[in-house]
């Protein structure tokens, strides 16, 4: 296979940091942009935690800073579970590194528009992207896939018991993603659950590795897999942004997915945030029509993915890491 | 004091006399940009329209940058109910020939308020807020770099005029509204409250008529078309004068009473999509986020209008 064209959003922490590594070093891919969208951490904190990761990788990829707050809500961050810096505040060096002039949204619109064919995965809240969308309207017909990690597909959230933390943040956004023509793949933060954590063992063999890469993945984590263990119970380091990388980097990791019509609830209520998977394709039913004829008649269908190849995705892990 | 002002607009008739009085005032007003959003008609139509009406005026210079093509987050809804299909029915101008600018509107405003000392340009919007919301979101800190935003949209106590609850600018854009009343921006907002006390009555639009003279004669038509639909859905004797009240204001603010007041909009209830909630008599406990002002001398409105319009 020749390599493939890659952007990536990331609203850089912990996990996504271990997502960057996974694409930085990967021979399949090249990265053409790293854009930073605000979320986890502010937008200025989570460009530096970018440029910090991909200084650790020895890669030249240009970086640029975007929206600083989501479409039409103030920022929440989720510093609760990633550490104040979103890399668990362990005093991490900042890179001599700065980030590109340009304006991450011109960026975007720029490179895609120049590499047709190119595939894109976003990591973080969907400002970004859904300002993209709006500025031009060549952006949806020039990526061939744009995996997007969020939401919680037919399940339980990890912000509210109906939302996942990037749909919750910016509900607008994901919806304007959401129903835009892009080929979306959702990889829902669901399928970085149970087995598919890095459990103690396999900390241990990472960082038996005694890589810089594997060490970093392991500590930057640690105020992560804490909270994580508050929110659910599970021990271990849960990785959604690297589970929805792995997928991008090999399609075949995704062993079940299926193609829906899906919205995203934008009120404020219980249900803010929340992914709403027509799974048995009664949306476009005459009593639905007030409520998703947008989706149905102008939106198109998404892939989901439901589940994983999980000794591959561990495997795609450690060879990134090693 | 001379005030360098953005008009970001889409044109129908009202929005195009808002520009034109503010250009006709170089003595008050230099206007550094008109930018276009989608609303009365899509943006391909409102960008025609700007440039139309420059050349009506002969005002080729001002740059014209066309901006989001659709809402923040939702579908397009229009008003050609009102406007007609053009968005400038009622009189033929000819097709423009200036060209657009390059740019993306949003990107234009944020290049040309940041460029300048903070507290320099004033915003004038009179459509949907599709891209002032865009602009903040590419430079957050705009909001107080502005001088002001002055802007026509929204409701209090007149109840909307595309739904039961929505002022139509505000309804097809309530999510890029609901971030500009949130960004700390000083905001005065002219609901239609205050515009729905400025009607396009016969006597009133006889003195474009009279004037004969080229932007007079297209203007009269425009606005005599356009209040064929206020007369027959409402019975009015004209039509509301919306936009032009924001440059109204820059001119005179003393033919306007308001208060600064805190002012939310609706992004969820399908019944009041786009609805502004005016907190006007403080009891939200939330500080106050615009001036809104409620009622307007028209009298004085349309003299001082009509008059700048004249001069081009």
């Amino acid at each position: 296979m020749s390599t493939r064209n890659i952007l990536i959003d990331t609203d850089t922490a912990s996990d996504d940091a271990v997502a960057l590594i996974m694409a930085l070093r990967s021979p399949q891919v090249r990265v053409l942009a790293i854009t930073v969208v605000a979320g986890n951490v502010g937008v200025q904190q989570g460009t530096a935690n970018a440029l910090y990761t991909v200084e650790l990788c020895a890669s030249q990829v240009p970086v640029f800073s975007g929206a600083a707050a989501p479409l039409s809500r103030p920022l929440e961050d989720a510093s609760w579970f990633h550490g104040r810096d979103g890399l668990g505040d362990r005093g991490y060096a900042p890179s001599a590194r700065t980030a590109q002039k340009e304006f991450a949204v011109d960026a975007m619109v720029r490179v895609i528009e120049a590499n047709p064919g190119i595939e894109i995965i976003t990591l973080g809240p969907l400002t970004n992207l859904a300002l993209a969308l709006r500025q031009s309207s060549a952006l949806a017909s020039n990526v061939s896939r744009c995996v997007v990690m969020g939401g919680a597909p037919c399940c339980e959230g990890n912000v509210s018991p109906a939302a996942e933390y990037n749909f919750w943040v910016d509900p607008e956004a994901a919806r304007v993603v959401l129903r835009s023509q892009l080929p979306i793949e959702l990889v829902g933060w669901q399928l970085s659950r149970g087995s598919a954590v890095v459990n103690g063992r396999e900390i241990e063999e990472i960082l038996a590795l005694g890589t810089s890469f594997g060490e970093f993945a392991v500590y930057a984590n640690d105020t992560a897999a804490r909270a994580y263990q508050t929110q659910t119970g599970e021990v271990g380091i849960a990785l959604p942004d690297p589970t929805a990388m792995a997928i991008l980097l090999d399609p075949a990791l995704s062993l079940v997915s299926t193609e829906h019509s899906m919205d995203v609830q934008i009120d404020s209520g219980i249900t803010r945030g929340m992914s709403v998977v027509d799974k048995l394709g009664v949306a476009a039913d005459p009593r639905n029509r007030a409520a998703w004829s947008d989706v149905v008649d102008r939106g198109r269908k998404h892939s989901v993915v439901w589940e994983m190849d999980i000794p591959g995705w561990k495997k795609a892990l450690f060879k990134a890491l090693a | 004091m001379r005030r360098e002002v953005i008009f970001d607009c889409d044109p129908s008739p009202d929005d195009a006399v808002a520009f034109l009085a503010a250009i006709a005032s170089p003595e008050d007003l230099d206007v550094l940009a008109i930018t276009t959003a989608a609303g009365n008609v899509p943006v391909e139509l409102t960008s025609k329209n700007a440039r139309k009406a420059l050349e009506l005026a002969r005002w080729t210079d001002i740059p014209v940058y066309a901006g989001a093509a659709s809402p923040l987050v939702r579908s397009l809804v229009t008003a050609e109910h009102v406007h007609g299909r053009s968005g400038f029915d009622g009189y033929e101008l000819p097709e423009p020939e200036m060209p657009l600018q390059a740019g993306f509107a949003p990107s234009a405003i944020v290049e040309l308020v940041m460029s300048r000392p903070p507290n320099t340009v004033t915003l004038c919007c009179t459509g949907p807020l599709t891209n002032v919301a865009i602009a903040l979101a590419r430079e957050p800190r705009l909001a107080t770099h502005l001088a002001g935003i002055v802007l026509m949209g929204g409701s209090m106590s007149e109840g909307g005029n595309i739904t039961a609850a929505a002022e139509f600018n505000f309804y097809v854009d309530p999510d890029a509204a609901a971030r500009v009343f949130l960004s700390g921006a000083a905001i005065t907002m002219i609901p239609l409250d205050c515009t729905h006390q400025a009607l396009t009555t016969e006597e009133r639009l006889q003195v474009l008529r009279r004037a004969a003279t080229p932007v007079g004669t297209a203007f009269y038509h425009l606005l005599e078309w356009n209040k064929r639909f206020d007369r027959a859905k409402y019975g009015w004797p004209g039509g509301p004068l919306h936009d032009p009240t924001v440059t109204a204001y820059l001119l005179a603010p003393e033919l306007f009473s308001g208060r600064k007041v805190r002012v939310d909009i609706e992004c969820a209830s399908p019944l009041t999509l786009g609805a502004s909630v005016v907190d006007w008599w403080s009891v939200s406990g939330k500080p106050p986020n615009a001036l809104v002002l409620r009622s307007l001398d028209a009298d004085a409105y349309f003299r001082l209008i009509f008059a700048r319009l004249l001069r081009l």
